[in-house]
């Protein structure tokens, strides 16, 4: 038996897929490859697979991770190229390896947000992302289980902001939390944003760039 | 995300990319699986889209376009596309943004393609079909089409009564479609190179067999509105008689099929075991229409499943048929794949399995590698009714099959029944509670011993459907408040908490009643509820009753005429053009013992004579009985 770490992208189309979407992809590609996993006991077995903090459905990612039990050794590259045969267009394995630290040391995640929008949209929203980082706390309304609405404050989940103007597009380098504690969706930062901006843009994208663990050391 | 408002000066992938942001599953629209076949365009003679007129998912999982594309794209100067019906989301969007509406492998509009194919699968997808050419900008009616292409055909189960679309589709294929499609290819690539007109095309199909053209035909009505007489121009086929493919064993099946990246209907792969159904439960079409009954082999089915599997990915297979229970080798075919999918943790799943062959050995083999509910379909509640439809099922076989599946630890039961069936009676009706009520009893009694816990039953209830070429093609359907009165004498029978029932809407199914055994003029109504922007009429969220009841007074149309009234057994019918095999003297013959509520046996204990073995020219089960042909 080998615990192995597959890191893997999501690019392209395939990001208008979900999570459990993703998981049943990776099912899939493993059995058409024919190499033996480790399953889970019960009536309804699954291959063991443990992976990183959902990506929301629409953003791409260039480190999302998946552990998985294999039943014999496999050379690493071998695995890479078997998978990425049989994943689909937008799914690709960038490295297998053993994993140094256990999924669970994921404390922050780190994306790229680009935003869309005329001259005026774009500065107004570089300005008021800005003001919103400058202040002790910035509260969102949010809605619990029920469907009730509760006030929460952001301001403590997002560990690192910045933003630059780059030709027609807004670039964000934004870290936020992504532990088993707390987590943010940097959609509620940017909507948050727009809320309070006049008039509309056109759009904004995001990729996951990087999994970082609580003492700030990037995760591999 | 932000919504996008200028649009109309970017690229179709830039556009395409913005809405897929604003709808809803969006990885309905992507495309790009594993296994979808993309070919170059410039390097094909034929591109054809094969449409679903329903949403990804549910068309996904159906079977015939897996074999259809499969059997398409193995040639290799043509490339078969797929194209579902967009949600009201995207297509809200797809409208604003003037995207039309596309192939999924290549994003290209379905007017470039040569022949677009729709399936017909269910009658309240019409108006979708009518959606679906105009978010192309194809005009809906044949004879507003005047060039060769794009050619619109269609074929399934609801084309054996092609009437009430007949104003908009060019060909009806009838019957089985593997061989006739490929037919069909050669003839319009046929006329692409030979530059042929259109009218020259549709002469030479309807000359063809098993091709429907419908502007071929001339259809004359009686005072009373009844058919007076369906009457062929010149060289067209008459009766039109259906396909049937050559040898369903060694047929040409998929091996491998586009894998969707989201959750579909049903998420698993099939191989079709049985064509045809034994049976002639007479309120059932598929039972009529697919005969005549045919097998694979086991050694055939078993290779299928393993390459398919192979080629997919899938952790569930089912094997799929009309009734799979009445597959003689069964239980060699669960052997012999157990051998493999049990250690690749494969679960196989007989989604149509009869209440009377429930064996434990069987359950067991299904069960063994995941637990799932079971399903039984007693149709009606009482034995004599049960008689009449020919469902031949007696109480104490269903109780006991029930009862197996408790000792198996199953908990949870679904059982179908119709409701509104000819000659039904309030005894009949209250019968299905009172049967439901006497398994919850059985429950019980097997409790204790076996560590159940509790029972989870759930009657789902259909509203009965007069479908063509089924003995009760002549019967008449009952009204809404028929309907309505019976479900909730079922609902003042019920007392045990373990019982839900479950039923949908009943004017869908008089609507559904109306286009069955409709005619020709039907397409005005089609057309007017299409125009009202009526569609996805199969789901809850897109019928709309009073769309279809404005549209039935604006055609000047009585759908009473359709739905609630007995034929005469002597009256031409919309779909009388068609050969289905099966004979109007044994539909009728079927009907009157019925009324007596007297059983027919099934195929293989006694022939019947319904007419199927003069189309094959061969007999179903050869001189034994009991015995694969």
């Amino acid at each position: 038996m080998e615990k192995l770490r597959i890191q893997f992208n999501k690019t392209g189309d395939i990001r208008f897929i979900s999570h459990l979407d993703v998981m049943r992809c990776f099912s899939r590609a493993f059995a058409r490859t024919s190499i033996p996993l480790r399953y889970t006991e019960g009536f309804n077995p699954k291959i063991k697979m443990r992976f990183s903090p959902p990506l929301s459905l629409g953003y791409e990612s260039w480190c999302e991770v998946l552990d998985v039990e294999f039943v014999d050794k496999y050379d690493t590259s071998y695995l890479e190229y078997e998978l990425n045969e049989k994943l689909p267009a937008g799914l690709r394995v960038n490295d297998v390896s053993k994993p140094e630290f256990g999924i669970d040391s994921i404390y922050y995640s780190r994306y790229l947000l680009k935003v869309y929008g005329s001259d005026d949209f774009l500065d107004r929203f570089l300005h008021k992302s800005k003001e919103l980082l400058s202040q002790n706390s910035i509260m969102v309304t949010k809605s619990d289980r029920r469907g009730r609405p509760f006030d929460s404050d952001i301001r403590k989940l997002i560990s690192s902001f910045n933003i630059f103007r780059h030709n027609d597009v807004l670039v964000s380098d934004i870290t936020v939390e992504t532990s088993n504690f707390a987590s943010l969706n940097p959609k509620v930062f940017v909507e948050k944003v727009l809320s309070e901006i006049p008039i509309q843009g056109e759009g904004w994208d995001a990729v996951r760039t990087q999994f970082i663990k609580a003492d700030f050391d990037i995760f591999r | 995300m932000n919504k996008t408002i200028d649009t109309s000066d970017i690229s179709f992938d830039k556009r395409f990319e913005r809405i897929l942001k604003n709808v809803q599953k969006p990885g309905r629209y992507i495309g790009k699986e594993v296994n979808s076949v993309v070919k170059s365009k410039e390097k094909v003679d034929l591109r054809f889209a094969f449409c679903f007129p329903d949403v990804y998912e549910v068309g996904m999982s159906h079977l015939g376009i897996k074999i259809l594309y499969s059997i398409l794209n193995k040639r290799d100067n043509i490339w078969c596309e797929r194209v579902f019906m967009p949600w009201f989301d995207m297509l809200k969007e797809m409208k604003e943004n003037k995207l039309p509406l596309f192939g999924i492998e290549s994003r290209d509009p379905l007017n470039v393609f040569d022949i677009i194919g729709f399936t017909m699968q269910y009658e309240m997808s019409y108006t979708n079909i009518l959606h679906m050419l105009d978010l192309s900008r194809i005009p809906i009616r044949s004879a507003r089409r005047r060039g060769l292409f794009p050619l619109i055909v269609a074929g399934g189960p609801a084309a054996c009564n092609p009437e009430p679309m007949a104003e908009f589709i060019d060909i009806f294929l009838i019957g089985e479609g593997e061989e006739s499609i490929l037919e069909l290819c050669d003839l319009v690539m046929e006329a692409k190179k030979e530059n042929k007109s259109k009218a020259w095309l549709l002469n030479r199909a309807a000359k063809s067999e098993g091709f429907y053209v419908p502007s071929k035909y001339v259809v004359e009505y009686t005072d009373r509105g009844t058919l007076k007489e369906i009457r062929p121009k010149r060289g067209a086929k008459f009766p039109v008689r259906k396909r049937i493919i050559e040898n369903f064993n060694s047929s040409e099946y998929f091996m491998s099929f586009p894998v969707p990246n989201i959750e579909t209907i049903h998420d698993r792969t099939t191989v079709e075991v049985l064509r045809g159904c034994i049976r002639g439960c007479r309120f059932c079409q598929a039972g009529f229409i697919y005969r005549p009954f045919r097998a694979k082999e086991p050694v055939t089915l078993n290779a299928q499943a393993r390459e398919i599997c192979d080629s997919s990915g899938y952790d569930e297979i089912s094997l799929l048929s009309l009734s799979t229970s009445d597959y003689p080798k069964l239980d060699e075919l669960l052997d012999d794949m157990l051998k493999w999918t049990e250690e690749r943790k494969i679960n196989i799943s007989l989604p149509s399995l009869r209440i009377d062959s429930v064996s434990e050995s069987i359950l067991k083999k299904i069960a063994k590698v995941k637990k799932s509910g079971v399903t039984f379909a007693p149709e009606a509640g009482s034995q004599s009714l049960r008689d009449s439809i020919n469902k031949n099922l007696d109480e104490e076989t269903i109780i006991k099959g029930c009862r197996t599946a408790f000792l198996q630890h199953q908990e949870r039961v679904k059982l179908y029944f119709i409701i509104g069936l000819p000659g039904e009676t309030d005894e009949d009706v209250v019968a299905i509670a009172e049967l439901a009520e006497k398994i919850v009893e059985e429950f019980h009694k097997t409790k204790k011993d076996h560590g159940l816990k509790r029972l989870f039953i759930t009657l789902s209830v259909a509203f009965f459907i007069p479908k063509p070429f089924t003995p009760f093609q002549f019967a008449a359907q009952n009204t809404k408040e028929e309907f309505e009165r019976k479900i909730k004498l079922i609902k003042s029978n019920i007392k045990s908490r373990n019982i839900t029932l479950d039923y949908h809407s009943s004017e869908m199914s008089l609507i559904e009643g109306v286009l069955a055994r409709g005619d020709r003029r039907l397409s005005r109504v089609i057309e007017s509820v299409f125009k009202k922007g009526g569609m996805f009429e199969s789901w809850d969220e897109g019928f709309s009753y009073s769309n279809w009841t404005d549209s039935f007074i604006k055609s000047g149309i009585e759908p009473e005429f359709y739905s609630h009234r007995e034929r005469d057994v002597d009256e031409i019918n919309p779909w009388d053009m068609l050969d289905l095999g099966i004979t109007k003297e044994f539909l009728l013959r079927e009907y009157k013992k019925s009324k007596r509520r007297v059983v027919t046996p099934d195929c293989m204990s006694k022939c019947s004579s319904c007419g199927i073995t003069e189309m094959t020219e061969r007999s179903c089960f050869g001189k034994t009985t009991n015995s694969i042909q």
